[in-house]
């Protein structure tokens, strides 16, 4: 960094200079991260993130030489194709960073990638970074069953309308989500749409019942439709006790 | 880091150097100073590094220092 400040006088010949003061600011003596070895790789060895699917993510990781002697990170091997992964050296034989990006188009699941960095340190020649995306669906749905129990039918006066459950049906990242269509195979479930976050994220759904159902357990499912082309609809088991 | 109290520091000194040299008779006064640049190098974030400028008045008249305007 640098500072300076412009000085104004009376004297014909200097009536203005600048004075400079100037720095290099160490943000911290000693990095933090996981010691491997003569390294110090910051956070650590091991990076992982979620993503929706779709989408794509990057980080960064240091890689700090923790010894007096410089070590110089001659190659970096990326390892895989799911990261694009680039080293930078920010001072050679003491600190390097790789920066990543994990790609949009990674299957649902957990995709790692094993990136080497190759040394010339003799104890250790070869440093491993693992990198992993953990890649879940854009559109989500929470709960993933649903169940009624102990239903009450065998009254006559009995009241089934009241009895509701949620659920919640929500955008992974981005926004604009709609649920175009809900049903059930279960013709005594009533589902209609509670509320819609404004940013149109999440929609909540109401699980209720329409009628009495008879005495018994019925087991089907729920149907939702998103606007969502990677996730066009959802089915939900759902079982229902009545008694 | 406290980059402007340094240059506050220096001023001050300044104007302590200035009105020993300085004198009240006819001419011009003649500001001399050996740097205008200072690098500390590398500093620990936790440092309090500090620094002088010294000027030298060599004229015939006060020297002023009109207006300091650090950024």
């Amino acid at each position: 960094m640098t500072k300076t400040a412009d000085v104004y006088t009376n004297d014909p010949q200097k009536e203005q200079f600048t004075l400079a003061l100037s720095m290099i600011v160490l943000s911290d003596m000693t990095p933090k991260g996981k010691i491997i070895g003569p390294f110090i790789v910051g956070p650590s060895n091991q990076w992982s993130a979620r993503v929706p699917r779709g989408m794509s993510l990057n980080g960064l990781v240091a890689v700090t030489n923790n010894t007096e002697q410089p070590i110089k990170i001659t190659r970096m091997i990326p390892g895989g194709e799911g990261f694009k992964v680039e080293m930078q050296t920010l001072e050679e034989g003491k600190r390097y960073s790789l920066n990543f990006v994990s790609m949009a188009n990674l299957p649902l699941g957990s995709n790692k990638q094993f990136v080497k960095l190759m040394t010339d340190s003799k104890e250790m020649p070869e440093l491993t970074v693992e990198l992993e995306a953990i890649v879940y669906p854009a559109v989500s749905v929470s709960p993933t069953s649903m169940v009624f129990e102990n239903v009450a039918v065998s009254e006559p006066d009995s009241d089934v309308t009241y009895l509701s459950k949620f659920l919640w049906v929500t955008l992974g990242r981005g926004d604009g989500l709609q649920v175009t269509s809900m049903m059930s195979d279960l013709p005594f479930i009533k589902i209609k749409v509670e509320s819609n976050e404004p940013s149109g994220r999440s929609v909540i759904l109401r699980v209720g019942f329409n009628a009495k159902p008879p005495v018994g357990t019925h087991s089907g499912k729920i149907r939702i439709e998103t606007n969502n082309s990677d996730v066009k609809f959802f089915e939900i088991p759902i079982t229902v006790t009545a008694k | 880091m406290k980059l402007k109290n340094i240059f506050g520091l220096a001023i001050a000194l300044l104007a302590l150097a200035v009105s020993g040299f300085g004198q009240t008779t006819t001419g011009t006064p003649k500001l001399t100073i050996k740097e205008t640049e200072h690098n500390f190098g590398e500093v620990k974030k936790t440092a309090n590094p500090s620094y002088t400028f010294v000027f030298k008045n060599e004229g015939k008249v006060d020297l002023e220092i009109k207006r300091v305007a650090p950024t």
